[in-house]
């Protein structure tokens, strides 16, 4: 690599930085704002649905329940958990950062305000699998996506930005001709 | 990795009066210098002299394992007496969340093999090896035991296959051991019988065979420690190679009175990898010159593969990240099931299919798609290119740094959202309602785990960097060509660039 050629370096960081920023100026808007309803259901190890999607500013509902053991529900980046013992149709629902207290209730309800990729994972232990309990909500526009594709790509450029040979290339003479 | 084949393991060439360890007599060449190292290097040793000081003592490495191994122990007493819950049960938590984070995240890429320092594996082996728990025994006229170099040794010291004088066992055995995952992460019993048999193996092989052959070429946490030492940023070096070319003693390979012969079979005054020195400190010690020493150096600064087990052993590897981060960090029941098929009642012909599969991955599927992009490299350079294998291995290698970083990107995830379970089980290693630092009841508290995509995405741009600027400089190995190296570059940095899209496509989205 040629470390010393500033005008390889300038336009290898200016490929990597639009990379980066550009899907997050590109990326549209999220729809009108609306009411998602899912029923999820717990049993050992997974949440079906796995994978739920909604749009940036929607209100989700959720309906939790097990089927087997006592499973929990923790929404990263949303500071709502519950917990759902088999069988019952009721559970139990907190805000993990206030009161520390569950109180029943019939279903998690919160603002979809963030956006990307959150895990919602079991918090009561439930197996041997426990620790790797955990399903998928994606917020769109995920914009964190597009950004590290962007990266990546950048960065795949900048690559060849700084190795490529200084100067003309010509094309390779024939064997044999004369120079 | 063959003692026949890998310059770290032939002697290179020592005066013929000095006593040569058999192990390492077989090829001996012309006395030349170890290459030249590339990058910086700051000598340690130097900068702190209590650091040498300490290393330099005879107790040092008997010190640091003892703690380590008392406290295996007791993880193990956990295994066997605690609870069967995974997640409160100190064995599990300690060595799959904590040990794990700590060595794929700050030992390897920081302090090379460090781990197998203080590792407890070898300790009864060893001790029962040399018959002594610090002092080097010398060959005097009339000791008992067997004479290697002029050190003297216990056992049966049986030399190690030459066949088997690679790290396709530990490819092979870390694969084993992966396949069945599921089981020794979660169930402590399983860890127990696993992490036992591992030293009840290191300590039988110690008596048969010599030296370290278990660590060398069995032990399945070594195969991939060998691999990514090659990206740490220390090494254990000499300082001055024309004072090993003088050197008359060869005390580093052949032992004193001050420290054993290098029990990895290394030549440590021409090293020129991390891949097979357990940095126990030996050769420092032995060195009558003061010649070898700790060096920090640039991250991934070994840059050579040397046959194709260590070539596989990084598609295994990154192969297991994949997979991993699939069954593991993934939301799907279906991957889950299959890995945990005892309790979930899929049956062992889907556990058999699951397995296969596994397999094929690192060992087939990858290589093949690897060696695709291989071709077309070569196609496309035009020039003529060096012979298939030396470029195979010159290009595989930014397979360690990628394979490396997607490892701490997979783990990541792990510590940030089960540490919480280390307060829980420091206070409570049994599960048995004990509270002696009173943290056993310390709620599971997941650390921002909504940055965790954002988190990864930057440890994967890390490790994409340093695999594409190893990629260009390893392609300036096969061409010397410049238009013709990045030709031959551009295929294969498409196909790293690929892998680390598949992890961003997993972690991201």
């Amino acid at each position: 690599m040629d470390f010393t050629n500033k005008g390889k370096w300038i336009s290898a960081v200016l490929v990597v930085v639009a990379g980066l920023t550009l899907p997050a100026f590109t990326t549209p808007a999220a729809p009108k704002p609306e009411r998602r309803d899912f029923s999820i259901v717990a049993r050992k190890y997974a949440y079906d649905p796995p994978i739920i999607k909604v749009n940036q500013g929607d209100e989700v509902h959720v309906k939790f329940a097990s089927r087997d053991v006592t499973h929990g529900f923790f929404m990263e980046g949303y500071d709502v958990e519950a917990l759902s013992e088999a069988g019952k149709s009721t559970i139990l629902f907190r805000h993990p950062s206030m009161t520390g207290n569950f109180t029943p209730a019939d279903e998690i309800i919160f603002t979809a305000d963030k956006r990307g990729k959150f895990r919602y994972r079991c918090s009561m232990t439930c197996g041997y699998m426990h620790p790797f309990m955990l399903g998928v909500m994606i917020v769109q526009p995920n914009s964190l996506f597009g950004q590290a594709l962007g990266l990546m790509t950048g960065i795949l450029l900048a690559g060849f930005i700084l190795v490529w040979p200084a100067g003309k290339i010509t094309p390779k003479a024939p064997e044999g001709a004369r120079s | 990795m063959s003692e026949a084949i890998n310059p770290n393991l032939t002697p290179q060439s020592v005066p013929s009066p000095v006593p040569i360890p058999a192990v390492v007599r077989s090829a001996p060449t012309p006395l030349t210098p170890p290459p030249a190292r590339e990058g910086w290097r700051i000598d340690l040793l130097k900068m702190f002299p209590l650091l040498k000081w300490v290393v330099k003592q005879r107790w040092f490495q008997f010190v640091v394992i003892l703690p380590n191994l008392f406290l295996f122990l007791v993880f193990l007493a956990a295994g066997i007496w605690g609870t069967p819950v995974g997640n409160r049960n100190i064995l599990i938590v300690f060595v799959w969340i904590f040990w794990w984070f700590l060595l794929i995240s700050a030992m390897v890429p920081f302090l090379s093999r460090i781990w197998c320092t203080v590792c407890p594996f070898p300790f009864f082996g060893e001790w029962i090896q040399r018959g002594s728990l610090t002092t080097p025994k010398m060959a005097t006229p009339g000791a008992k035991g067997t004479k290697i170099g002029i050190n003297r040794y216990f056992g049966l010291n049986l030399r190690w296959p030459k066949a088997l004088s690679n790290i396709w066992m530990q490819n092979i055995g870390f694969l084993g051991l992966c396949t069945f995952s599921a089981f020794y992460l979660t169930r402590p019993i399983v860890s127990v019988i696993v992490l036992g048999s591992l030293i009840v193996v290191a300590t039988v092989l110690h008596v048969i065979y010599r030296q370290r052959a278990f660590c060398n070429y069995v032990c399945p946490v070594s195969g991939f420690l060998s691999l990514y030492a090659m990206s740490s940023m220390t090494e254990v070096r000499s300082k001055d190679a024309d004072v090993c070319l003088k050197c008359h003693d060869k005390s580093c390979l052949v032992g004193s009175e001050r420290g054993w012969g290098c029990p990895w079979f290394n030549f440590p005054s021409k090293m020129e990898r991390n891949n097979y020195c357990g940095m126990c400190m030996e050769c420092i010690k032995s060195c009558p010159h003061d010649n070898m020493t700790v060096n920090l150096r640039p991250f991934a600064a070994d840059t050579k593969l040397k046959g194709y087990d260590e070539a596989w052993k990084a598609f295994i590897m990154l192969a297991l990240a994949l997979a991993y981060s699939v069954i593991y960090l993934g939301p799907w029941a279906f991957f889950k099931n299959l890995a945990n098929y005892t309790e979930s009642g899929v049956g062992l012909p889907a556990f058999i299919g699951y397995a296969l599969a596994l397999w094929a991955l690192p060992m087939v599927i990858i290589p093949s798609i690897f060696s695709a992009f291989h071709w077309i490299a070569r196609k496309v350079a035009g020039a003529e290119p060096k012979p298939w294998k030396e470029s195979f291995l010159l290009m595989a290698y930014p397979l360690v740094p990628l394979g490396l970083l997607a490892w701490i990107a997979f783990s990541v995830p792990l510590i940030f959202i089960n540490g919480s379970y280390i307060l829980v089980t420091m206070s409570d290693p049994f599960g048995w309602g004990w509270d002696l630092f009173h943290t056993a009841h310390t709620a599971w508290s997941p650390v921002v785990p909504q940055l965790m995509p954002t988190i990864q995405v930057f440890i994967m741009a890390l490790g994409l960097i340093l695999t594409l600027k190893s990629t260009f400089k390893q392609a300036g190995k096969v061409y010397e060509d410049a238009k013709a190296k990045v030709r031959f570059a551009a295929p294969m940095a498409i196909f790293y660039t690929a892998i680390v899209l598949l992890f961003i496509q997993l972690y991201v989205n």
